[in-house]
C-alpha cells in the first residue's frame, strides 16, 4: 500500500526525489503525490530543468580537441615537479619553510603560549598533589600504617600490640615488641669530650634502624645541669646520627619503627687508693708480692656506657 | 509523531569503508606509495579531466584550473601515504580540489572576474552537447539562454552551496560522497542544495515573466 503524503512533507523532499536519494517506499510516496498536486509537480519540473540547464552549461573539456592536449600535459607536470621534489635537498625545505615570514611569529607566539599554558598546568598540578602534613589524607594514612616512622609504636607496651596489630599484622601471637639493640657499642660517641656528663634523648628508631627523629631531653655534666656548649651540641647531633641499631620487631618478626628514650651515660671509673700491705719481719716471704707503687696504676680507661630505657 | 517513511533520507558520511576502495585502485595507490613513477602517473592520467573540469567550473578560468590540477596532484602525492579508505580515492580527490580552490577563489575570482569564460563563447565553442538533434531551433536557442542565466546566477551563489550543486548535477555525486568532500554532514549538503536550487527557481521565475 501506498502511505499517502502531503504537500509540506513532500516539498521537504523534493530535491532528495529529483537527486533519487530517497529510499524505495519514499520515492514511491513522493512519486504519487506529483501525480495529483500540480504545484509539486512544477516544482520537480523547475529542480529538473535547473539541473539539465547546469549540465548543458558545463564547461567540461571534451575528449579531444587542444583542451584535452593542454589537459594531457598535467601528467608531465605534475611528475616533474614531484621528481624534482623528491631530489630537493633538506637544507633547501628548510630554507623554503622560512620563505614566508608571515608565519613565523604566530607559530612564536603559538608555540609560547602553548608552553605558558603547559608550564601553569604542570605547577597547578604539582600543588595539588602536595601533601600537606596537617591533611585528613596525611592522618589516616599515618594510622593506617602502625609502625612507620610517622606513626612509631612503643616497645614492649603488650596492651597496645595487642590491640592495634590483631587488626593490622598477620599475627595472633602474644607478646611484646622487641626493643632496638644498638649494633656500634657506643663508639661514635667517642668524639665527645673526655668528661663525666649524662644525656636523655627522646628519639625514633626507624624500620631500618637509623635515628629518624630526636628531641634532646636533659644533660649534665660533672654532676651538675647545665647548658650544652654549642660545639657539644653538634658532636651529640652528629653521633645520634651516626648511630646504627638492630630495629625492634614484633613476635611474627617485622620491623617497626618505635618511640624510645636514650640514657647516655659517659662515666669514668678509677681504682680506690692503694694502701701499704705490711708484711712482718720476722716471716719469711712466701710469694713475692710486687711494690706498691706497680699496684698503683693510671685510672681505669674511660668506657661508655649506653643504656635504653622505654617510656609511654 | 515519525512518518512510516522518513528515517531512512540521512546518509551518514562515514559509512563509506574501506570497501569504496576496489582492489585495483588500492594495488595503484600501494605503488604510488612506494615511488613508482608509473603508478603515479596512471593515477595522474586516471582523474586528470575530472579534476581539470571541477577546478575549472569552481574557478571559471583555464589557466587558472590548470595550475589548481597540477597543485592538486602535487598534494595528492604528499599525502597519498594518508589515505586510509575512508572514501573512493576519486571523492578523496575531490575534497583536495575543493579545498584548494575555496583557497584560491576568494581573491582569484574579485580580481579575475573580468577575464573569466564567457558562457556564449563556450558553447559556440563547443556546441550544446545535451541538446538532441530532434529539438528544434528554437526550443535549443531557449535552452542556451536558460542555461546562460543559470549559471550566471550559479556564479553568484556562495562558494559552498555552488560547490555542493556542481558536484551533484555536474559530477553526479552522492550526498554522502559530496559530504566527504565538502568535509560536512550529510544534512548541510541537503540544505546547501536547497538553498542554492531556490535562488536558481527564483532566477528562472523571473526569466519566464
Amino acid at each position: 500500500m501506498i502511505p499517502y503524503v502531503g504537500c509540506e512533507y513532500a516539498r521537504e523532499h523534493l530535491d532528495a526525489f529529483v537527486d533519487s536519494e530517497l529510499s524505495v517506499d519514499e520515492q514511491v510516496a513522493v512519486e504519487s503525490h506529483l501525480r495529483w498536486c500540480r504545484t509539486c509537480a512544477a516544482r520537480v519540473e523547475d529542480l529538473q530543468l535547473i539541473g539539465h540547464s547546469i549540465r548543458l552549461g558545463s564547461l567540461a573539456p571534451p575528449a579531444d580537441g587542444e583542451e584535452a592536449q593542454t589537459i594531457s600535459h598535467v601528467q608531465a607536470s605534475v611528475l616533474i615537479r614531484v621528481r624534482a621534489e623528491e631530489e630537493m635537498s633538506f637544507a633547501s625545505r628548510f630554507r623554503d619553510m622560512f620563505t614566508d615570514m608571515r608565519l613565523l611569529w604566530p607559530a612564536l607566539g603559538a608555540t609560547s603560549a602553548v608552553t605558558v599554558g603547559l608550564a601553569l598546568a604542570l605547577s597547578v598540578l604539582h600543588s595539588t598533589t602536595l601533601e600537606r602534613p596537617e591533611s585528613l589524607a596525611t592522618m589516616l594514612e599515618t594510622l593506617s600504617d602502625p609502625g612507620g616512622e610517622r606513626n612509631p609504636l612503643m616497645p614492649g607496651n603488650t596492651a597496645r600490640y595487642d590491640r592495634l596489630f590483631l587488626k593490622y599484622v598477620d599475627s595472633d601471637r602474644a607478646g611484646g615488641i622487641s626493643m632496638p639493640r644498638a649494633l656500634d657499642d657506643g663508639t661514635v660517641f667517642e668524639s665527645i669530650p673526655e668528661q663525666d656528663a649524662t644525656f636523655a634523648v627522646a628519639a625514633v628508631v626507624s624500620r631500618d634502624g637509623r635515628i629518624a627523629n630526636y628531641e634532646l631531653l636533659n644533660s649534665e655534666r660533672s654532676g651538675q645541669a647545665r647548658n650544652m656548649h654549642p660545639n657539644d651540641v653538634e658532636m651529640l647531633d652528629a653521633a645520634v646520627r651516626q648511630s646504627r641499631f638492630a630495629p625492634a620487631q614484633t613476635p611474627v618478626g617485622r620491623a617497626v619503627a618505635v618511640n624510645m628514650v636514650w640514657l647516655i651515660v659517659m662515666t669514668t671509673v678509677q681504682t680506690p687508693e692503694p694502701r701499704a700491705i705490711r708484711v712482718p719481719p720476722s716471716v719469711a716471704p712466701v710469694n713475692r708480692i710486687p711494690p706498691a707503687e706497680s699496684i698503683e696504676e693510671a685510672p681505669l680507661k674511660r668506657s661508655d656506657l649506653l643504656e635504653t630505657s622505654t617510656t609511654a | 509523531m515519525q512518518t512510516p517513511i522518513s528515517g531512512g533520507l540521512v546518509k551518514n558520511a562515514d559509512a563509506v569503508a574501506w570497501s569504496e576502495v576496489d582492489t585495483q585502485e588500492a594495488a595503484l595507490i600501494a605503488r604510488c606509495n612506494t615511488g613508482d613513477e608509473a603508478a603515479c602517473a596512471d593515477l595522474v592520467s586516471n582523474h586528470q579531466r575530472m579534476v581539470y573540469s571541477l577546478a575549472l567550473h569552481l574557478l571559471g578560468d583555464r589557466d587558472e584550473a590548470l595550475d589548481l590540477s597540477q597543485e592538486v596532484f602535487l598534494r595528492v602525492f604528499r599525502t597519498l601515504s594518508s589515505f586510509r579508505g575512508q572514501s573512493a580515492l576519486r571523492t578523496w580527490i575531490y575534497r583536495i580540489v575543493i579545498n584548494q580552490a575555496r583557497n584560491r577563489q576568494r581573491w582569484w575570482r574579485r580580481r579575475h572576474r573580468s577575464s573569466q569564460v564567457s558562457l556564449d563563447d563556450h558553447l559556440q565553442q563547443f556546441g550544446d552537447v545535451e541538446c538532441k538533434t530532434d529539438v528544434l531551433p528554437d526550443r535549443q536557442l531557449a535552452s542556451k539562454e536558460t542555461s546562460a542565466r543559470i549559471w550566471q546566477a550559479l556564479d553568484r551563489l556562495p562558494f559552498d552551496q555552488r560547490t555542493a550543486l556542481i558536484l551533484r548535477e555536474v559530477d553526479g555525486l552522492r550526498y554522502d560522497e559530496i559530504a566527504f568532500s565538502l568535509g560536512v554532514a550529510v544534512g548541510t549538503v541537503k540544505s546547501r542544495l536547497t538553498r542554492a536550487r531556490q535562488t536558481l527557481r527564483a532566477e528562472l521565475l523571473g526569466l519566464r515573466t
